[in-house]
């Protein structure tokens, strides 16, 4: 095993902190990680919803709601369009398959090594 | 194991001792012989049996499938029939009591015997457990909603589905809630663990690298309790574990514990993406 010194521990860090994908995923599992954002994305997957509809599944009040759903918007997790007056929310499947792409790299890593 | 205790029913009794004999050689434990269907209902309620063995010309009134269809509905108890005749007309009536088995006799050794007694004793559990499965998932069904019948994957507001597999997963084994309803609660359990970043980060450098407490400390730019909390946590969901090498522990990835997360976690993200 390779001992780690103090610079090494410094190049590695800067390279994982700046590694696109690593940042991206580190991203995605603090998003996706919260119960309630992992909540609504389960049900927006089923069908599209309005904001209402999702306090009512979730049976959240309307300001935790909305911040969930504005983070997982500003994301890029889901989309909005508009219904009549309101806001109707649906999943970004191209978010999902970037994702699941980057994960692959990732978890082809793991797969190949032995611990 | 407890030995089985068998019933063995028929007329001729140099027939029913000579397989009682065959019984105990297999180390089963013939507890009981009698002749007719009537003497084998009396009996039964005091014997706590395991097995009967039937024949289907009997002494009494009764013959032995009569005698096995008043059982089967009133007792627990796997029968297998044990007759000369192996004609179609008789078969026909006997499986309408539903027997575990059908022995021709003459039985002249064990090799008769074993195979169907055992087969028998094992499709026997096999229905039980089922049988067992379905009540509780029925009282399940009935403790969280009296009132339907949805299934947990035709449930579209995701916390009543929570709800649900929470509440299932307390009732049930532990056998059944992995195969069955384990899946998204361990999902969102495991996602916890990775949603803090630097958790994440110790994680993505440990594919690389055993790291100890004060690497990763040094890696996160946290104080020390930090660094073993995230340690804590993530040893807790079982995807690193601690290793001592001289004086130091190290921590490396738990790979099955970890594949088991990617598979899951592969599996949502491609449902969402489809």
């Amino acid at each position: 095993m390779e001992e780690l010194t103090k610079d090494k521990i410094k190049t590695i860090k800067k390279e994982f902190k700046n590694n696109t994908s690593s940042k991206f995923l580190r991203e995605c599992m603090e998003i996706i990680g919260n119960e309630d954002r992992f909540l609504i994305l389960n049900l927006l997957h089923n069908k599209p919803c309005l904001l209402s509809d999702i306090e009512k599944s979730l049976d959240r009040n309307q300001p935790s709601i909305s911040h969930h759903v504005r983070i997982l918007e500003k994301h890029k997790f889901i989309h909005s369009s508009l219904k009549g007056k309101f806001k109707e929310y649906s999943i970004s499947r191209e978010k999902f398959l970037e994702l699941l792409n980057i994960w692959n790299q990732w978890f082809h890593i793991i797969q190949s090594k032995n611990y | 194991m407890a030995q089985i205790k068998v019933m063995i029913v028929e007329d001729e009794l140099i027939t029913a001792e000579a397989i009682a004999i065959l019984l105990k050689k297999l180390n089963y434990n013939p507890i009981a012989i009698v002749s007719s269907g009537e003497e084998a209902i009396s009996k039964i309620k005091n014997l706590n049996l395991d097995l009967i063995l039937m024949d289907i010309i009997l002494a009494g009134t009764m013959d032995g499938i009569e005698t096995a269809q008043f059982i089967n509905t009133n007792y627990n108890i796997p029968i297998i029939f044990i007759t000369a005749y192996g004609d179609k007309k008789t078969l026909d009536r006997a499986k309408l009591s539903e027997p575990y088995g059908y022995i021709v006799k003459p039985i002249t050794n064990e090799d008769d015997l074993q195979p169907t007694i055992e087969l028998a004793m094992y499709n026997h559990q096999v229905k039980n457990n089922l049988k067992k499965g379905n009540e509780k998932f029925e009282q399940i069904k009935q403790l969280i909603q009296p009132d339907k019948n949805t299934l947990p994957s035709q449930m579209n507001n995701p916390l009543e589905k929570r709800n649900y597999l929470e509440q299932a997963n307390e009732a049930l084994d532990p056998m059944l809630k992995i195969e069955v309803f384990g899946e998204q609660i361990n999902l969102i359990e495991w996602l916890r663990s990775f949603s803090n970043p630097d958790r994440f980060l110790i994680v993505d450098i440990m594919k690389s690298h055993p790291l100890r407490l004060d690497e990763i400390q040094m890696f996160i730019d946290k104080s020390q309790s930090t660094s073993s909390h995230h340690i804590k946590k993530l040893e807790k969901t079982g995807f690193i574990k601690g290793w001592k090498k001289g004086k130091y522990i190290y921590y490396s990835l738990n790979k099955p514990k970890v594949m088991e997360f990617v598979h899951l976690w592969e599996n949502w993200i491609k449902n969402l993406s489809s």
